[in-house]
């Protein structure tokens, strides 16, 4: 029999099977888009994140950990938001959302739970220094696809994990980018797969370009924060925060330095200051876990 | 046995026969890995700078990193014409612009100290897509490649 004339409905199994997947907490997108308000205060924000003793409890550990050297514990919820600040409380409520997503097994792309949930907050923290280090002004955007940007992985992993060994057979029997061996063999590749997701989470819609783009050269030159956010992940890959095997089997745009406005020196510059952020994202892991 | 991890951009060096020296995912990262089997001391240099950003740097670079490693291998008994130096790492993407090659410019100034100072590495398990863990035994001064599919190779 010719199985080349099969219908293959893997590609619809994988589709069907992202509207199945448990949705990303309405109680954080309300917090965020109080916190993104002028009108409101932090009373607003305590008010909806207090609903969830998660987010509650991972919020004054952040703020009682030694990141903050407060001499005194803090066990009120609004005088702990007050202390964080804006930037803080959209990292702490975002991790704290995408850590149940992130601490998986992902066999197809050899993954542990700690590879993906260490290079997931590794990139995030990585592009807090970098957008700081490159005088990027979207930094909080930046950071959420940072920490949502292999969630794609998650969804194929589960529904064509076996096919997947296949995507990396031949990947390295091409040497081809692994994007490529993804839709020669799935007919997506995870970038595509993260973005759909994204959107069925109503993020905005830069941010799943971002994470769409954020392996295809010829895309993420075309847009600030795509590039800043590929950059942030060859930092992480090149740094070996939880890398894949997919890990290097990509390329990168020739333009990307110059895109983001730096040299070779600034490149050095962001490698190093990544290198201290790894402190922070072990915390924040250390805390969430805990 | 015991394990010492060693963190990145950091050196450990033992003479413990018992001891395990292990750095994890090195990514594009070098480690620089010296033994001397007569001495029964080993050590490895976690590199992640080629050179200086300038900018208050606090993160020492492969040459400074080499340079601290020889000296404790040296502080600890080892002695210069028994040492030997095996390189792993330096994974690099399928494509990457020259000013981003962070691995090809690890390996690169690495070689070249070693020459500088008449050494050559006896052992490599460098570049290409592949991301790599390396652990030396002190007491046999076995260095091993670990690959992301748990496979071990003996460099």
């Amino acid at each position: 029999m010719n199985t080349a004339l099969c219908p293959d409905f893997t590609l619809e199994a994988v589709y069907e099977s992202m509207a199945s997947l448990p949705v990303f907490p309405k109680i954080v997108h309300e917090a965020l888009r109080v916190l993104d308000n002028p009108e409101k205060n932090i009373s607003d924000v305590a008010k909806i994140i207090r609903l969830d003793h998660g987010l509650v409890a991972n919020i004054l550990k952040l703020t009682n950990s030694a990141m903050f050297g407060l001499s005194q514990q803090v066990s009120d919820l609004e005088t702990a938001l007050a202390l964080l600040g804006q930037n803080r409380i959209r990292e702490v409520l975002i991790a704290s959302a995408a850590m149940p997503y992130l601490s998986r097994d992902l066999h197809g792309y050899e993954m542990s739970p700690e590879d993906l949930c260490f290079h997931s907050v590794g990139c995030a923290m990585i592009s807090e220094v970098v957008s700081q280090r490159l005088g990027f002004g979207r930094s909080a955007e930046l950071f959420t696809a940072a920490i949502l940007h292999d969630v794609g992985k998650i969804v194929l992993d589960i529904y064509v994990g076996p096919r997947l060994l296949e995507v990396l057979d031949r990947s390295r029997r091409d040497d081809s980018d692994f994007s490529v061996a993804e839709w020669e063999v799935i007919g997506t590749d995870h970038a595509v797969a993260g973005s759909s997701i994204l959107q069925q989470w109503e993020f905005p819609r830069d941010i799943c370009r971002a994470v769409r783009t954020h392996h295809d050269p010829d895309l993420y030159i075309q847009n600030r924060l795509s590039a800043m956010l590929a950059f942030c992940n060859i930092l992480a890959v090149q740094l070996g925060l939880g890398v894949g095997a997919d890990g290097f089997r990509y390329r990168i745009s020739d333009e990307l330095l110059y895109v983001l406005g730096c040299d070779e020196k600034d490149y050095l510059d962001c490698l190093e200051l990544s290198l201290r952020a790894l402190e922070d994202a072990r915390e924040v892991i250390n805390l969430i876990y805990a | 046995m015991q394990e010492v991890i060693v963190e990145r951009a950091s050196m450990a060096v033992s003479s413990r026969p018992s001891t395990v020296i292990t750095a994890r995912s090195l990514g594009s990262t070098l480690a620089v890995i010296v033994t001397d089997p007569c001495a029964g001391v080993a050590g490895i240099g976690h590199c992640v700078l080629p050179g200086t950003s300038g900018k208050n740097q606090a993160t020492p670079t492969v040459l400074e990193q080499m340079r601290e490693l020889f000296k404790h291998m040296l502080q600890e008994g080892a002695s210069a014409k028994d040492m030997k130096v095996f390189l792993c790492g330096a994974a690099t993407f399928l494509h990457e612009p020259k000013e981003m090659a962070l691995g090809v410019k690890l390996y690169q100034k690495a070689v070249k100290a070693l020459e500088k100072n008449g050494l050559s590495a006896s052992g490599e398990h460098v570049g290409g897509p592949l991301n790599r863990s390396v652990s030396v035994e002190v007491g046999s001064a076995n260095a091993r490649v670990i690959l992301p599919d748990k496979k071990e190779i003996l460099i």
